[in-house]
């Protein structure tokens, strides 16, 4: 085996936001950065995609009040010590996209758009201008700004694994996926900013399993907040982003007796305005008490606002008048929305400066632990470049002030080896294995209202695909090679997400368990963490330092909805 | 869900096949349309086929495509003006692809390699008088073919001009050191210090005796010289060769290079030398000495490319030599003029319209609607009735 080999400083794997914002910082402290990453060199990840929004701290506002409401939204359940640095440094971010030439938007008297997030009183987004146009400026503002930095960039190269020496990070293998040839990278410090992957669902979640989970636990890295999911609500037949700033205008979901169920019936106070995951639990409580299907009804947003949400550019436009050709008005039909599990909100359990528990690796953007299931729209794009930045500055002094360690080439090829045997092989389709796993997760007592029922029996299914299908699966090329190693990273995330949704018998946050539908008041706040023990999940309930937060939790999101016990029992069978 | 590609309005341009991210595209370089710069390259080097292997970083083939018309790209990438590059359509976007950096890249690689004896697979001899750019090519192309083929080189070293020449025509000597011991390992013999003279009455009897079949005269500039002996020359005094085959007055006898040509650059010396070679093979296996020879050109159609992308061109670095990462970012620009692309892995389109927003021939059909999904409230999901 021939392997191309490269030599850098610091080894970033994924060039989305958050790799990007991290080489941009590691540079200024080593002679070279080289970012891999799977996809076309120059994408930059999700976030090229994304809307742009970002959670930003301004000046007047104040980040003990945020600090107090995110704690509250996340009902306690909250990494207090990096959100703090996460919100404090969202300003310097926000003007340093501001300085590389990026444009967010302002009211008519010249102030910054705040845009409140889930019915709270003070979190809030600023939003990117023009409309659609968000992320793909933000993309070409990080990459100009990248010019002139000691960076190499290479795409279309996917990482299968860390390689390490002893308890400390080596570098890394991986391949070519359009030709399979072998890649050999030796680092002295290694950064994961691969996002955590997710079930490739239809919410443009471009990038599907990531890897991160095999990547990290193989390397020995600790992951955290697995039972925690991005469950999203999109239309049903096509793709429509924006309901982050939709929602907070006047959008609502309604039944099919035209009623705003959320409002009705489950939370008075908030009504839709709130995250999704408890919007997608009172739409499945309507939907199995025959009050489906729903819909999203925008008839409310003031005429002026129209302009605002309207698609002005980029693929939104192009979507919405393809979809007016075909007859579809997305503000004026009845248009049927559905809760898909988009992606993981589980991440590698990182110091404040991204690193890990093993020497040399580190972990930022969404590849990093922080959410709790509940979401407000921003915190991603902002998160990416807080974390990013601040990981890349560490990272960078790390690897500046240590030698290469030995890279051991014949551990390296074993290592790829296991993926490239099964180049040409004839076997079960990559597709398949995802297709299986999204119907495995797809049930309701899985992803939204839990039961150990649903959990184990969707367990016991992924046992067998992982025992019967998985080891027959094959590549009948390089691309499908890739395919197939992302396919097993899903499995190995939706394991991930199954042994720790079980694991915490409560319910809090984005997690809701139907056979403990309320908070477990009676032991201490702990997180669930995975790292592996013999090639085996092993899960470990880890307290929450409660003591050196600022905030002790005393009031909780949670509490303002009821979700009626009789009507919840229909999912435990 | 991607729907479809209109084949007459796609340009080829892979804008598609580069920036998807689930890489559903492919690109199909095998065209009766010649691109701009391959037109415009003595050699006829296929860098659309090239650039497009090395877009899907296929480096290995990517170098035996270039190796099928330059056998030195180490040397052309050096000493070549790479006429090519003018023409190149990204010019009327940015600026050119940088296909010396990219040719000179390759070369580093090839170079490096080790190469093995070539199993013999033909019983005659072939002689090539001369060791500069086209005698090395042709006996290059030769021994591949599994001839044994002698070098008979006046010099003590191989080389030519691009060793003994003026200063601006000299290559680096390493290269050259390592081409003639890769010619060599293959099982070419070289003879150095061997100054056959043409001028000789019975030198053509001679080699036929030593059991040479064929013969490439590349001994340089003859003009002002004795002539070749029972060669037909051209008024100017050089060698009179069909200008397709190289073939001269003589069946069995081909001149290469600045012996057949008043001007001539090396790369031009190596293109006729690999024509020598081709034509040679051809008649010794009894055919027409042009069979397979008489490419025509046809021009690809300039399209509207304004709305792509641009990307900033990567000059070379330590002589030239982009380093990988470079040379394949740089293959990226190129706009494989004159390919078409097609959907090669619809399974994995996630609707995110990407190509349809880049494509500038307006080629790409996305629907909006997009794949089934697991329905989450769907009855077998939600369980019991609705
Ligand atoms: C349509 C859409 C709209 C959005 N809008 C917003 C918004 O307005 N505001 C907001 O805050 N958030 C938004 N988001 C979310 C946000 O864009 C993403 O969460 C964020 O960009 C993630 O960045 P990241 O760098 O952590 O990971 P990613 O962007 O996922 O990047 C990871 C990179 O790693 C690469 N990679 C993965 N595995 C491997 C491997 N094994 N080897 C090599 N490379 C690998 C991937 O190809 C990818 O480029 C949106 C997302 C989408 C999809």
């Amino acid at each position: 085996m021939q392997a191309i080999t490269f030599k850098t400083d610091v080894l970033i794997i994924g060039g989305g936001f958050a790799g990007l914002w991290a080489a941009r910082q590691a540079s200024t402290h080593v002679k070279d950065v080289l970012i891999v990453d799977k996809g076309p060199r120059d994408w930059a990840g999700l976030g090229g995609m994304s809307g742009g929004d970002m959670i930003t701290l301004h000046e007047d506002q104040d980040i003990h009040e945020w600090l107090d409401e995110v704690v509250f939204f996340n009902d306690g359940l909250c990494d207090q010590l990096m959100m703090l640095d996460t919100l404090r440094d969202s300003l310097p971010r926000f003007h340093d996209y501001e300085a590389m030439g990026h444009t967010f938007s302002r009211d008519s008297r010249g102030r910054y758009v705040r845009i409140p997030q889930r019915g709270l009183a003070h979190v809030s987004l600023t939003t990117s201008s023009p409309t659609g146009k968000g992320g793909i400026n933000m993309r070409a503002a990080l990459l100009r700004s990248l010019e002139g930095c000691s960076v190499r960039r290479m795409g279309n190269i996917m990482i299968t694994a860390i390689t390490r020496n002893g308890n400390r990070v080596s570098g890394a293998v991986g391949f070519f996926n359009r030709s399979g040839e072998p890649v050999f990278i030796s680092a002295k410090a290694v950064l994961i900013t691969t996002g955590t992957g997710g079930w490739k669902a239809s919410y443009l979640q471009n990038s599907m399993a990531s890897g991160c989970v095999e990547l990290a636990l193989e390397a020995g890295a600790r992951l955290r907040n697995f039972e925690f999911i991005d469950n999203w609500n999109v239309p049903k037949l096509f793709a429509w982003e924006g309901q982050t700033v939709l929602l907070p205008l006047g959008g609502r979901f309604i039944n099919n007796r035209n009623e705003e169920f959320m409002a009705e019936r489950y939370s008075p106070v908030l009504g839709s305005k709130t995250d999704t995951q408890y919007n997608i639990r009172g739409m499945v409580l309507e939907v199995k008490a025959g009050r489906g299907p729903i819909v999203f009804d925008t008839s409310r947003i003031p005429a002026e606002c129209m302009e605002e949400v309207t698609p002005a550019a980029g693929w939104m436009k192009l979507n919405n008048e393809k979809l007016k050709k075909l007859g579809v008005d997305f503000f004026k039909d009845k248009i049927e929305w559905m809760p898909q599990p988009i992606a993981s909100e589980g991440g590698i359990a990182t110091e404040l400066d991204g690193s890990t528990e093993v020497e040399g690796l580190f972990a930022a953007g969404t590849a990093q632990s922080l959410p709790t299931g509940v979401y407000f729209g921003g915190l991603s794009i902002c998160h990416c470049a807080t974390s990013g930045h601040k990981t890349g500055d560490a990272i960078g002094r790390y690897a500046a002030n240590c030698e290469t360690p030995f890279f051991d080439k014949e551990q390296a090829q074993m290592l790829l080896q296991r993926e490239l045997c099964r180049l040409g092989r004839t076997g079960i389709a990559p597709k398949d294995i995802v297709r299986v796993t999204q119907e495995l997760m797809a049930p309701v007592d899985v992803c939204i209202m839990k039961s150990a029922g649903g959990l184990q029996r969707a367990l016991q299914r992924l046992e067998e695909v992982k025992h019967e299908a998985l080891p027959r699966m094959g590549a009948e090329d390089p691309h499908y090679l890739c395919k197939m190693v992302e396919a097993r990273g899903m499995l190995m995330l939706t394991e991930a997400y199954l042994r720790a949704s079980l694991e915490r018998t409560e319910s809090r946050a984005g997690h809701f368990r139907a056979d403990y539908p309320q908070r477990d008041e009676t032991s201490p706040l702990y997180w669930v963490e995975i790292r592996r023990n013999h090639g085996e999940m092993e899960l470990v309930r880890v307290p929450l330092p409660l003591d050196s937060y600022p905030v002790k939790p005393y009031r909780y999101y949670m509490d303002q909805f009821t979700f009626p016990i009789e009507e919840v029992r229909k999912f435990l069978h | 869900m991607i729907s479809s590609i209109n084949e007459e309005a796609c340009i080829g341009c892979g804008a598609c096949v580069k920036t998807c991210a689930l890489d559903v595209f492919r690109l199909d370089t095998h065209s009766d349309k010649t691109a701009p710069c391959m037109a415009a390259c003595p050699a006829r080097n296929d860098f659309r086929e090239i650039n497009a292997l090395l877009q899907q970083s296929r480096l290995d083939e990517a170098l035996d495509c270039l190796k099928r018309t330059m056998p030195f790209p180490a040397l052309a990438g050096e000493v070549c003006s790479h006429p090519c590059e003018k023409p190149c359509s990204r010019h009327r976007l940015d600026s050119s692809v940088n296909i010396r950096g990219i040719e000179a890249f390759l070369g580093k690689r090839d170079v490096a390699r080790s190469l093995r004896p070539v199993p013999r697979r033909h019983v005659f001899k072939v002689a090539v008088i001369g060791a500069g750019a086209a005698g090395l090519s042709a006996a290059w192309y030769l021994t591949e073919a599994g001839y044994p083929v002698t070098i008979f080189e006046a010099e003590a070293q191989a080389g030519g001009r691009m060793r003994y020449g003026a200063p601006e025509e000299r290559a680096d000597p390493a290269v050259l050191d390592a081409y003639a011991s890769q010619l060599q390992s293959m099982g070419a013999q070289f003879r150095y210090s061997c100054p056959l003279q043409p001028w000789r009455e019975h030198w053509l009897e001679e080699l036929e005796d030593l059991g040479f079949r064929a013969v490439v005269l590349a001994v340089g500039d003859v003009r002002g010289k004795k002539p070749p002996h029972g060669l037909a020359c051209t008024a100017s005094g050089s060698v009179r060769v069909h200008p397709l085959t190289c073939q001269t007055s003589v069946r069995t006898v081909f001149a290469a290079g600045h012996a057949a040509s008043d001007t001539s650059s090396p790369v031009q010396a190596m293109a006729a030398g690999r024509k020598a070679a081709l034509a040679i093979g051809n008649i010794l296996q009894g055919a027409n000495p042009d069979m397979g020879m008489n490419v025509r050109l046809h021009a690809v159609e300039q399209k509207d490319i304004s709305s792509l992308e641009k990307l900033e061109r990567r000059e070379g670095g330590e002589k030239g030599v982009l380093p990988l990462e470079d040379a394949l970012e740089e293959a990226v620009r190129c706009l494989t003029c004159g390919s078409k692309a097609r959907i090669a892995y619809p399974d994995d389109c996630m609707t995110c319209f990407a190509c349809e927003v880049r494509c500038p021939a307006g080629a790409i059909d996305v629907d909006p609607f997009k794949e089934f999904h697991p329905r989450h409230l769907d009855r077998r999901f939600i369980g019991g009735a609705k």
